[in-house]
């Protein structure tokens, strides 16, 4: 950066180095224009992988898959020696909403959107591009009891789908010290009476139409007590903050519920990697969620890593980074696939998405690359 | 392996005397005989062979009785038989002696801060079991020193905490399942506590607790207000707020009033409160005051108004919680006055602060072992409208037991063994 500094003050030195870079090596098309990408591995994203498949894209849209899907005339291929995935959705972040996710005035606010915390163009969520994640849950900081509607963005464009999940905390993590509820009985009795006449939000929530992002908690018995008022009230959606998921995945199976799990650090011990084992044992659709700003972008992948390590398939941790996570979040019609029809949110990798090693070559939104990984010169990040 | 000498041995005592008494069904009898003669390891078809089996040097009722060399049966979680001078027979679990599972009613496993309800000081509405951690590993701590019956309360920084709960310390995960059918238990609290974060609104910026009660004195004005406010709410719907039910459910005598009260002052808050309820015409409380660690010093003003306690923890300099001073000797006190008496160890592990332990040390203060044994185990069973199941060892209770390895309370005792609802929660072989 030093030396991007110094020469931004030499115009001569500054047009030179403009000569001598060019346009890139493979050209971003504009809007509207196809392109057509051949990678030797191609993650479809319901867990198969075509050898040298090629991807077809048109108007943000992908128009063809598969090994031998033909090129149309004037359609530049590029050859890309690696893996190519969907972008990969995270289920739980603040990323360009910090401090404007949680409105602590009250404790329950359905009406809320999370949608309109979202300032597409920070620098927060420009970061996730560079991991490979293209989408991305926006929801609430844990500390309310019902913190609003959480929204599915698209990084660094639009919200795609609005009402994604009404966000529900019925442990302590919904709990002040400063207004109502400042206990768990208190907030039990609170939400016990929101749904048992349910209106607006919460009847939408009751007869299915709106599932609910339910943060569990932190101890067994407070995640087992989500679980059971999923199961009273009839909700669907997912399952949140818990990193208790390995001994109730017959229950979580049981009441229907998806789970997005937490981020992974080596200090939280083996519960949330063995948990997402059991998970998939038990038939139970999970994704990850990373919690950024506060997490770096990389533990997406990192924590799906680990939970290979502990036994997790490749393929079902490739599916929860994309397809599984898109489905919970009621966006797989949109994202999360390479499939004809949804939106060419590409990953160009160096190698397998799921090797901690393999890094981000470059990124494709609405058919638009939108980041691209520099190649190793001096200027670069030291 | 352990299961075929019981089987065997259970198949011979219970079904022997069965058909020598009523040797009506003859074909089936005979076939049972035979397999008995034989000394076949079958099963019969006769009564089922008892889920556990339990031979004691000797079993402390818990109705004065002492019974010498007992056998106890325990089937579907209950006592199926208890009968004394039996030899132990092969494989059975071996004790020195028995007494029933103790009850302590101010157990405090809540799980702090988010046990209470801060919003308003007034919470009778509010169950504590919606914030009670099962999976706390307190639970087994206090199971190993023989507790088996405990009552869990909101954390007392309300004046009217909400309804407390009463649960095994082993059994099931999910709480609707633990709960006991107890009487219905409303708990509160007097003295500092409840105003002990509050702070006057003036001087500094105003915030959450800026509130009363700031003092005893407003303590007391919420406890009357609530009480005077819900019997208004009869007649002035205006006057009502949530749980004014609640309070005249406890002024009917439908519920049990449980109030923290630690000096002596608070204590005659609380017989107060009753007697200007009484006086009012508004109803009688069913007063308990816990933590009465002051009660040796006024005792007459709990016996006019047949008030019971529960004693808090014994402490080697006397001093206790909210700065009263709790005499070794006032459990004896209390106990001669006519008025029943709790332990209560407040939820501490195995140890010298256990709950046999306060036994022990209550009787240091002069009770007699009836009068220890019944403060930990059938007088908290009645207070909590359970003595037909609890609190002692007869047929039909619940098979709660605390295995000891000599005279319980004894210094040189422990609890080696626990049973609650036939299960062997702490095995002592």
């Amino acid at each position: 950066m030093q030396t991007h500094r110094k020469m931004n003050t030499n115009a001569f030195l500054l047009a030179a180095l403009a000569l001598v870079a060019g346009p890139p090596a493979n050209a971003s098309p504009g809007e509207g224009d196809a392109l057509a990408i051949r990678a030797e591995k191609l993650h479809v994203g319901d867990g198969t992988i075509i050898e040298n498949g090629i991807v077809v894209f048109e108007n943000g849209k992908i128009t063809e898959v598969g090994k031998g899907a033909p090129v149309p005339k004037g359609v530049v291929l590029i050859e890309h020696a690696g893996h190519l995935s969907a972008g990969l959705i995270a289920l739980r972040e603040q990323a360009g909403a910090v401090g404007e996710s949680n409105d602590g005035t009250r404790a329950v606010m359905p009406e809320a959107q999370l949608g309109y915390a979202y300032n597409p163009r920070h620098s927060q969520v420009q970061e996730l591009l560079r991991e490979g994640i293209t989408s991305f849950v926006i929801a609430p900081r844990p500390g309310s009891l019902v913190g609003g509607r959480c929204s599915v963005v698209k990084v660094g464009t639009e919200v795609i789908r609005a009402n994604a999940f009404l966000s529900i905390c019925t442990g302590s993590n919904g709990l002040t010290s400063n207004r109502f509820p400042t206990s768990l009985q208190g907030s039990q009795a609170e939400l016990e009476r929101r749904f048992a006449w349910p209106k607006g939000e919460f009847l939408a929530a009751v007869k299915g139409d709106l599932a609910v992002m339910l943060d569990g908690g932190v101890t067994r018995a407070e995640t087992q007590h989500a679980i059971a008022f999923a199961r009273r009230h009839g909700l669907k959606g997912m399952l949140v903050g818990s990193t208790r998921l390995g001994e109730l995945a017959p229950k979580i199976r049981a009441a229907g519920l998806g789970v997005a799990i937490s981020n992974f650090s080596p200090n939280t011990g083996r519960r949330v990697v063995e948990g997402a084992v059991a998970l998939s044992k038990a038939d139970v659709p999970f994704g990850f969620a990373l919690g950024a700003p506060y997490n770096h972008p990389a533990n997406l992948r990192l924590t799906a890593a680990a939970c290979i390590r502990a036994g997790l398939k490749p393929g079902v941790a490739m599916k929860a980074l994309t397809s599984t996570a898109a489905t919970l979040a009621g966006v797989g019609d949109q994202v999360g696939s390479v499939q004809v029809g949804l939106a060419a949110d590409l990953v160009l990798w160096s190698g397998d998405p799921t090797d901690p090693g393999s890094q981000v070559m470059a990124v494709y939104v609405d058919g638009d690359e939108v980041f691209q990984a520099e190649d190793d010169d001096e200027n670069g990040d030291d | 392996m352990i299961l075929t000498p019981m089987l065997q041995a259970a198949c011979l005592t219970l079904c022997l005397p069965t058909f020598q008494q009523a040797p009506a069904d003859g074909a089936e009898v005979k076939a049972e005989r035979a397999s008995a003669a034989a000394e076949v390891t079958v099963q019969p078809a006769a009564p089922a062979a008892a889920d556990l089996r339990i031979h004691a040097g000797r079993v402390y009722t818990g109705t004065g009785e002492i019974l010498k060399n007992a056998l106890i049966e325990v089937r579907d979680g209950k006592i199926s038989s208890l009968r004394p001078g039996r030899s132990a027979p092969e494989g059975v679990l071996q004790v020195k002696a028995v007494t029933a599972g103790m009850i302590d009613l101010s157990a405090r496993l809540n799980t702090g801060f988010s046990s209470v309800e801060q919003v308003t000081e007034v919470q009778p509405h509010l169950d504590v079991a919606g914030s009670v951690n099962l999976y706390d590993k307190r639970f087994a701590r206090l199971a190993r020193t023989g507790v088996t019956t405990i009552l869990i309360n909101p954390l007392d920084r309300n004046v009217i905490g909400g309804r407390g709960v009463a649960v095994k310390t082993h059994g099931p995960m999910e709480i609707e399942a633990r709960r006991l059918s107890s009487r219905a238990i409303l708990r509160g609290a007097i003295g500092t506590e409840p105003s002990s974060a509050n702070h006057p609104a003036f001087g500094r910026p105003t915030d959450f607790f800026s509130r009363r009660p700031t003092t005893r004195m407003g303590v007391e004005w919420e406890w009357r207000k609530a009480f005077f406010d819900a019997v208004a709410a009869t007649r002035l719907p205006e006057k009502d707020f949530p749980g004014s039910a609640e309070l005249r459910a406890a002024l009917a005598g439908e519920r049990t009033l449980m109030i923290q009260a630690w000096t002596t002052q608070d204590i005659r808050t609380a017989v107060y409160l009753d007697e200007e309820m009484q006086r009012e015409g508004f109803g009688d409380l069913d007063l308990v005051i816990d933590a009465a660690a002051e009660a040796w010093k006024e005792p007459a003003i709990l016996v006019r108004n047949g008030t019971s306690v529960v004693l808090p923890p014994h402490s080697p300099g006397g001093r206790v919680g909210d700065g009263a001073f709790f005499s070794w000797n006032t459990a004896k006190l209390l106990v001669d006055e006519g008025l029943t008496v709790c332990l209560s160890a407040h939820g501490a592990g195995p140890g010298p602060s256990s709950l046999g332990s306060q036994a022990g040390f209550a009787m240091r203060g002069g009770l007699t072992f009836d009068q220890a044994l019944a403060s930990v185990t059938s007088a908290p069973a009645a207070l909590l409208g359970m003595a037909d199941r609890l609190g002692a060892v007869a047929e039909g209770m619940d098979a709660d037991l605390a295995l000891w390895s000599g005279r319980p309370f004894a210094s040189t005792s422990r609890v080696v063994g626990v049973v609650i609802d036939g299960a062997v929660v702490v095995d002592p072989r």
